[in-house]
């Protein structure tokens, strides 16, 4: 940002706000160019899951074994589960198979490369059709979700192997278990990235999988069933470059807007992060979203006080604030402000945070936005902020703000200056990132702005002066950054200067007797007359 | 539009880490190299205490008031030694520790009316007053100005009260000053009854009327007045003083701190002085100071945006606040009369005429201290015969009081160099003496002066006149 001759005239500030020029789309690109990388690394953060040895008992899952009394061998090699799985006897097969189950369902280090390169895989998703021997269908379900859940390297052999439609094709078992598996499988190949999501939508995984939930009542299904379909569902909504597709997010939304006010707290959690990925995206994403109705809920689910429900609502609400006014204003008339003082206070770090960013965003808005902010009684929340937040919430306040200070009416301005403000965010200047002071600057020059219109520039010198402020801002035109040494000799110079006033360096040159001048931190020393 | 998207994605594997705490940090300070190339502007101080040592003198009592910096802001017009320079002067600049026992020694009323009695007896200050009455600041060239430890005083020729008056100011100011230093959580009451005695010990020996010659508004209010408003009218009084010489302070000379819409009584608003002190213990002068915030800073109630709330929302006496301005009202229409006055009181600066200099500069005086220069002041380098063909070099500092920054005969063979773009270094023993321990010890001062041509001229007059 630099300052131009006439800094503060609103075209010259558009000019210099950062994301002039910028509309959403190249935003959004600027920030995944930023974020690919993490989202790179997280992949390997087990977004997928892996279906242990301890999850379900053994017994349950085989009557076939029961009723026959066969002994499982533990521990076969992966060379007996080849001679196993190659035989042609179904009994081998089944517990060749169900022993390669059990090798990878083991905490420490399953042998799923071994297994692969064994080329098992092919056999095992040729056993996934075989709808005479239901024991075997689930096994090789099972071997085949935990070795989909490892790197995508692993995920990609399974894909490759012909998985997908041979687990869609089992999401109609009759045998819930089964549908179950197949359900979590294609949940860890959806997750694995957007080329295998869309590869998982396109074979025609939306309908059926929504099919499993078309019971009159939720509550009627068993709650781990409905967690696992919550969660594959929102799989699917996930990641983005690209985005799902527009058809299948709509096709999804109905079910998960019914999921939203289902009582389940982990449903609901898995719902919000659906949402939240949903409303990550350019405003024709988030007004598919809020074109459901199900802003309300999310609000509602925003004041329930659980981290794992709460956290992804308010995330969802945040992305949706970044949308266009209108958007925004649903958000508010949903009542969402009325949280905000238990968000804006709130022991955690990051809810602090995440709300002080929401609010960024709403005082980014039209002014009766911002006037409903001052209405709900946030203004002091966000300046309780400024004075004793986590320094990531301090930044978002600035932003809020700032944007505030940007957007709003003169006695909007006056009124954010009465409660307080100027003192807390004027010693955030002191801060070492650059970014934040160039926005505090501005945020002062607004008020500035905002106070010559009223004639009171004299007193908000006085103010800015007896808070320390002025110190501050004087010692920053001796900051590293360029910009805040202009912002800040800006403002000096515009609001005050002494009469005359001798431009000089600082340091004077020196001479053969070499007396320099010490530079103390904020004492220039010009002469003033 | 301004929103901002997400700086993180948040997952369901994500959302339970806790984050990096980052730090507030400080900023990291440019170069010398790109420091150098950089136009560095000052900022003009509304408040008293323009130089930016304020900041560090009044940071110190940030936590000590209520809520706001403003009782700093306050404070720093009160407290603040390096913004009050010719006042210092007065008490003879770093002597200010030396006069703070003699005011703390002098408890009793009885001792207390003799020392400010007889202006003798109060050391440094004392001297100044005998100095003063001895000779006329526009002879000063006339004696021997080396040897002597005169400074000007009040150099309009007006009376000794102000002088006794401005000593016990700068007395009370260096006493809480240091007094708080090490302990913020002080009581000052004791130090403000013994200034109302000291105060009354001074009024009686001059009636409390001026005798300046009324260069400004403020001395006639504050002559005139004798019914106090609230509390002791010689606090008024003498906060109006100290008020007066606040501004005098403000190197463009003007009032700014009262410039805003105040209230009309100035005696509120030259209370703010003691406002700080005040609302430390006291309950009325709390209110006092609760008061004299809202009068000060900002308006008073009716006009001011921006002040207005501020004020009801940081005094913690609200309800004293307009009880307070009703009694300075009330106590003002009593008083002054004529002397209400809706404007702050004009402060005229006399340019004091130095008649036989044949060479005057204005200039900034500083003096080298451990290996840095330290500002001495601003004002006006005269250079004046002194017989026996040697020259006087005399600087005065640029207020109404128009105190002597330096006063010497330039010697023979006195070290003068000219460097920088506007600067001439000389070597002298000062006088007034810059450290009290070694008074003869040589001292390198710089003089700034406004254009390279000035300087260039200065250097030339002195080596001129050195070497005659």
């Amino acid at each position: 940002m630099s300052t131009n001759e006439n800094a503060n005239t609103p075209s010259a500030r558009l000019n210099r706000f950062k994301n002039k020029g910028k509309d959403s789309t190249e935003m959004r690109r600027r920030r995944i160019e930023v974020n690919v990388e993490l989202r790179k690394a997280k992949k390997d953060d087990q977004m997928l899951k892996r279906r242990n040895v301890s999850t379900l008992p053994d017994d349950a899952t085989s009557p076939l074994q029961e009723n026959r009394g066969n002994q499982v061998l533990a521990h076969w090699s992966v060379e007996e589960i080849v001679k196993g799985v190659n035989s042609n006897n179904t009994e081998l097969q089944l517990q060749a198979t169900q022993a390669a189950r059990k090798l990878l369902s083991r905490e420490k280090q399953p042998p799923i490369d071994n297994i692969i390169r064994a080329g098992l895989i092919p056999k095992f998703v040729l056993f996934l059709g075989r709808a005479d021997c239901s024991p075997i269908q689930f096994e090789s379900a099972w071997a085949l979700t935990n070795i989909a859940s490892g790197t995508s390297e692993q995920t990609r052999a399974v894909v490759d192997g012909g998985a997908i439609p041979a687990f869609i094709s089992l999401l109609a078992s009759p045998h819930t278990h089964i549908s179950e598996q197949a359900v979590w499988a294609l949940g860890n190949i959806a997750g694995d990235g957007s080329a295998y999501r869309d590869l998982v939508i396109k074979y025609g995984a939306i309908e059926p999988l929504l099919n499993l939930l078309a019971v009159p009542d939720l509550s009627s299904l068993a709650s781990g069933y409905l967690r696992n379909v919550t969660w594959t569902l929102s799989n699917l909504c996930r990641n983005k470059n690209p985005a799902p597709p527009i058809e299948a997010i709509q096709q999804i939304l109905p079910t998960l807007v019914r999921l939203l006010h289902h009582d389940d707290p982990e449903v609901l959690a898995d719902t919000c992060w659906a949402i939240s990925y949903l409303t990550d995206g350019s405003n024709d994403r988030i007004e598919v979203v809020v074109k459901t109705g199900l802003v309300p809920q999310l609000v509602r689910l925003l004041g329930c006080s659980e981290l794992p429900i709460m956290t992804p609502s308010l995330r969802a609400i945040g992305n949706i604030v970044t949308g266009t006014d209108e958007q925004t204003q649903i958000v508010i008339d949903s009542g969402a402000l009325s949280v905000f003082p238990s968000l804006l206070s709130h022991h955690k770090n990051n809810i602090q945070k995440e709300a002080a960013w929401t609010m960024s965003n709403i005082t980014a808005g039209r002014q009766d936005q911002i006037q409903r902010v001052i209405d709900h009684g946030l203004v002091p929340y966000l300046i309780g902020i400024l004075r004793k937040g986590d320094f990531k919430s301090q930044k978002e306040a600035v932003w809020a703000v700032t944007n505030y200070t940007s957007g709003g009416t003169i006695d909007q301005i006056v009124y954010l200056v009465q409660a307080g403000v100027l003192e807390p965010l004027l010693n955030l200047l002191s801060s070492k990132d650059s970014k934040t002071v160039l926005i505090i600057l501005d945020a002062v020059s607004n008020i500035f702005l905002a106070a010559e219109k009223i004639n009171e520039t004299e007193k908000l010198c006085l103010m800015i002066e007896e808070c320390g402020g002025l110190d501050r801002i004087e010692a920053l035109q001796s900051h590293e950054n360029e910009q805040v040494y202009n912002a800040s000799s800006t403002i000096i110079e515009k609001y005050f200067s002494a009469e005359e006033e001798e431009d000089q360096n600082v340091v004077p040159n020196s001479t053969a007797d070499s007396y320099t001048f010490q530079i103390q931190d904020n004492t220039p020393n010009s002469f003033n007359f | 539009m301004a929103k901002r998207i997400a700086e993180k994605e948040l997952t369901d594997r994500n959302w339970d880490q806790e984050d990096e705490a980052e730090e507030v940090g400080t900023f990291s300070v440019a170069s010398e190299e790109v420091l150098k190339n950089r136009a560095i502007k000052k900022a003009k101080r509304r408040n008293v205490g323009s130089e930016s040592e304020s900041g560090g003198a009044f940071k110190g009592f940030k936590g000590f008031m209520l809520p706001s910096g403003k009782g700093g802001g306050g404070f720093s017009g009160f407290g603040n030694g390096a913004g009050i320079k010719p006042l210092e002067g007065l008490s003879n600049g770093s002597s200010s520790v030396s006069s703070t026992p003699s005011f703390s020694s002098l408890k009793s009323t009885s001792e207390t009316q003799s020392a400010f009695g007889s202006p003798v007896s109060n050391g440094p200050s004392g001297s100044v007053f005998a100095e003063k009455k001895a000779v006329s600041p526009r002879s000063n060239g006339g004696s021997q100005p080396c040897s002597s430890s005169s400074t000007s005083g009040t150099a309009q020729g007006s009376s000794s009260y102000h002088k006794q008056l401005a000593a016990l100011n700068c007395s009370v100011r260096d006493w809480i000053v240091k007094h708080v230093n090490s302990n913020p959580l002080c009581d000052l009451s004791p130090i403000f009854r013994d200034y109302e005695q000291y105060l009354a010990g001074i009024e009686q020996q001059h009636g409390g009327s001026s005798d300046s010659g009324a260069e400004n508004e403020s001395s006639k209010t504050f002559g005139s007045r004798a019914v106090p408003a609230f509390g002791s009218s010689k606090l008024q009084q003498g906060s109006t003083f100290l008020f007066n010489s606040k501004t005098e302070d403000v190197s463009d000379k003007k009032p700014e701190a009262a410039s805003e819409k105040r209230d009309p009584s100035l005696g509120a608003t030259s209370a703010v002085s003691f406002n700080f002190g005040k609302s430390v213990d006291s309950p009325v002068l709390g209110s006092l100071g609760s008061g004299t915030l809202s009068s000060f800073s900002f308006s008073s109630g009716n006009s001011g945006l921006f002040g207005k709330d501020v004020n009801q929302a940081k005094s913690h006496a609200a309800a004293s606040t307009s009880l307070l301005e009703a009694q300075t009202d009330g106590g003002n229409s009593d008083d002054k009369g004529e002397e209400e006055e809706e404007e702050p009181p004009k402060v005229i600066v006399n340019e004091i005429k130095e008649d036989d200099a044949f060479y005057s500069k204005k200039c900034k005086l500083f003096y080298k201290k451990d290996n840095e220069f330290k500002e001495k002041g601003v004002g006006t380098l005269h250079l004046k015969p002194a017989g026996n063909e040697k020259t006087q070099l005399l600087v005065r500092a640029d207020t109404n009081l128009g105190n002597i920054l330096l006063n010497v005969l330039i010697p023979p063979k006195m070290p003068c160099t000219r460097t920088g773009k506007n600067n001439v270094l000389i070597v002298c023993v000062p006088n007034p003496p810059i450290d009290e321990k070694n008074p003869a010890v040589p001292v390198t001062m710089l003089i700034r002066v406004k254009t390279s041509e000035d300087a260039d001229e200065l250097h030339k007059i002195l080596l001129e006149k050195k070497e005659a």
